[in-house]
Formats: structure tokens, sequence, C-alpha cells
């Protein structure tokens, strides 16, 4: 999975947002903190969920568990507005 | 604190990225973001209110709606001035474009459109690249900028030149010498910080001395300066500002922005302050007619020649109302009529109602 390439993000310190095509369905914005924008980074080229949790694992001093909770969320959020190319 | 006080305080502690104290918050809001709002800086205060724990709808709407206008007018930018790199148009952003990446946070620089100088002899060539982008061309070859919107949201002004009004016109004739080459592209242009700190001010000053010009303007001062001005060549800057003759408001605006937003203890412009609080973003009608009767000299002498300059409008600017008058200039009087009866009859006679109601109370 990847993030649509018409999607458009932007992160930097705590502020991460993202945004769908003007022309789509969706009117609303998705914003989080630093650790979604990390989430996104890594989402920029073919991933997996697990992948991703283990590359967030190298930068957070966090259980497994918890990261991977929070990536799930995550990547729920964003299925959740068609961001996310299987 | 009053309310124009408590802004001016959310708006410095997001400018300085610094977490107001709550204390100092209203319970009530609404007065607070209504002010700011005029003033085009809702999503700055709101920034500084959520950071301050005030987290209602209004202040999230506030944020969300600026951060999305930026980074769609972002993205749009981007593939706009794509396009123009591969027809080799030259460019250069000009205003918020530019100052919105002096401010702490994505969002905070409010704008309701995106100015870029293009090559005035490529105006064609835009115009056919812009609606190949989807955009409508609103006003085109009609004055100084050509206007293009997308669906309903956007809005595109590519000027051809810059100021011209009498005042700065041959400062800004030609301007392309005054311009810096981008690196890492081939066609795009930048002002050093001097010369766009002298075109920021001359801009500021054209508002403020018609209808007034509101806080973002101060704002946009100071986050200029606290990034640029350590490095920048002050004498050069003075030299500019005192040929152009705006030496007196370049002083007074960078004091009152310093004295608000820097922690400057110095004497400043009261009537400045009270003026600009007064004015909101795109300045008011009140202070057009007061600041146009005094520039014409005053008095009912003023008044007439205000009314007459308000009626006879320069032939540019007819034309860009009645493209015809290009070719037939005989119809100025004609066109003047009709443009006065028109304005008396529709919309914009509230307008001259209200204008003609401030000339009877100066």
């Amino acid at each position: 999975m990847r993030l649509k390439d018409n999607f458009l993000t932007y992160s930097k310190d705590n502020d991460t947002y993202i945004l769908p095509p003007v022309d789509s369905g969706f009117t609303g914005m998705i914003r989080g903190n630093e650790t979604l924008g990390g989430i996104i980074a890594l989402l920029s080229h073919d991933t997996s969920e697990e992948e991703i949790t283990r590359a967030m694992l190298e930068e957070y001093d966090a259980p497994y568990e918890t990261v991977k909770a929070d990536v799930k969320r995550a990547v729920k959020i964003l299925r959740g507005i068609g961001a996310v190319d299987e | 604190m009053n309310t124009a006080d408590t802004v001016i305080y959310l708006a410095s502690c997001a400018v300085n990225d610094t977490a107001p104290d709550p204390a100092i918050i209203p319970d009530d809001i609404s007065g607070v973001i209504s002010l700011a709002s005029r003033h085009m800086i809702s999503a700055l205060v709101s920034m500084s209110l959520e950071n301050a724990g005030v987290s209602n709808e209004i202040v999230k709407s506030k944020i969300a709606s600026s951060v999305r206008m930026t980074m769609y007018y972002d993205s749009l930018s981007v593939k706009i001035l794509r396009c123009f790199e591969d027809s080799g148009v030259w460019y250069m952003p000009l205003k918020g474009a530019v100052l919105k990446d002096c401010y702490p946070r994505l969002g905070m620089r409010e704008m309701t459109d995106r100015d870029i100088l293009i090559d005035a002899s490529k105006a064609a060539d835009v115009r056919s690249i812009m609606e190949g982008l989807g955009f409508v061309c609103e006003s085109f070859a009609l004055g100084r900028h050509d206007i293009y919107s997308r669906d309903s949201l956007f809005t595109f002004e590519l000027h051809r030149g810059l100021l011209h009004e009498e005042r700065f016109s041959a400062y800004y004739s030609g301007v392309k010498g005054r311009l810096i080459k981008d690196s890492g592209n081939n066609y795009g242009y930048h002002f050093r910080p001097e010369d766009f700190y002298v075109y920021m001010t001359a801009h500021g000053y054209r508002h403020y001395s018609r209808g007034g010009t509101g806080l973002r303007s101060l704002t946009d001062e100071y986050v200029f300066i606290k990034k640029f001005w350590a490095d920048m060549d002050i004498d050069y800057v003075m030299r500019e500002v005192n040929a152009l003759g705006i030496s007196d408001f370049e002083k007074d605006i960078r004091t009152l922005a310093m004295n608000l937003f820097g922690g400057v203890k110095e004497s400043y412009n009261r009537d400045m302050l009270c003026y600009i609080v007064g004015s909101g973003a795109f300045g008011n009608v009140q202070n057009r007619v007061a600041n146009n009767t005094a520039k014409y000299g005053g008095g009912i002498t003023g008044k007439i020649k205000y009314i007459l300059a308000r009626i006879f409008i320069p032939q540019e600017a007819m034309r860009d109302i009645y493209p015809s008058l290009g070719k037939y200039k005989v119809l100025y009087p004609f066109l003047a009529l009709h443009r006065m009866i028109k304005a008396l009859v529709n919309i914009r006679g509230k307008v001259f109602e209200s204008e003609s109601e401030l000339l009877k109370r100066i």
C-alpha cells in the first residue's frame, strides 16, 4: 500500500496535514502530529503496516504494541478518506 | 484588555510562536474572532487560542480553512509555475505567496488570492496555460493584472507590472532589472530582501493611503523584519523608500509593528494604530473618502475635486470597465456618465450613497 499521489501532504515540526484533491467528495482535512508525519512519509512508497511499525520503532522509544496500534489507527483513517492505494 | 488589545496580544503570541496566558482570553471569544476575521488574521489568532487550550468548532474551522486554502494554493502554484517553466515564461511570486513562508506555521498567513508577476509579452501564452489548467479568465488586458479563477474558490492575479500609480510607476517600470534569478529553475525570479521590503512598503502605503489597511499588514511587517532585517542593507532600503517618498510611512509602520509584536518599547504613531484597527484588511469607504478629500486640498474644493475624480476616473481605469474606449476615445464623457448612472441605480449605488453621507460629515 502507499499514499495516493493526488493527496496533498504537509509535515513540519508537530503539524501534519493531509488533504484530498480539491474535486474529491471528501471536503475535510486530516490533521495530526509528528508521528502521523512520519507515517505518511513512509507511505510515500509501497509498504505495509508491519514495515511502517518497524521503521517507526527505530525513531521512537515506545513499545511495539503501542506503535503498531498507532500505525493501524492512522492507516484506517487514511483508508477511510480514500487516500491509500492498496 | 479590550477586544483589539486581545487580538493584538494573541497575534503577537502566534507570530512569536509562544503560548498565550489563558487568563487573558475572554470567556466569549466571538468578538475576538470577529475582529480578527475583519483583519484576515483569524487563523493566526485561532492558533494562539488553541495553544492556550481553547479549542471549539470556530477555532478549529478557522485554522482548517486557512491551512486547506494555503495547501491548495501551493499545489496550484506549483502546477502553474511548472507550466510557465515549460513554456519559457519568466515569473515571480509576489506578496502573500512569499510572506506566508515568514510565519512560524502553515496557514497563519491568510490570503484571498495569489499574485504572480509575469512576462507581460507572454500574457496570451499565459492565458492558454491557465485555461488549460481549468481556470476561467475573469479579466484579460483590462488593467495591470489578468485575473483567473477556478472552482469558485481560487483566484490568481497575474501581474503585467508592479504599482502603476503615478507615484511609483517610474520606479517600477523596469522592475525586471531588480530581480534575482532563482536557483533550481530556468524562469523564476525573486526580489532580494531589500527590494521585497521596499515593494511591500510601497504596496502597503498604496492601500494605507486609500481605504486603509489592517493588522495583517503589521504581522507581515513584523515576520519579514524578524526573518531578514539583520542581514539587510538598511542604507539601501532607506535610500529607496526616501526616493519613493514613503520614508515616514516606512518608519511609522516598522516602529509600530516592532512595538506590538517585537517587544520594542519606543514611542510609536498611535494614530496609525487606531487607523489600522479601524480599517480592516481591505480598508473602508470612510477612510477612502476622507483620504481623497484631504488629497485634493480638503474643504469644499477638496470635496468637489474628489467627486469629479470619482466620476471622471483615469482613461486606463475606464478602459478596464469599457474596453471599447481603447478604440473610441471620444466615448469617454458618455461612458463616464453611463458609469455614474449605473452606479446610482444598481448595488454600487449604496457605495455612492454612503460616500455622499460621509462627504457631508467631513
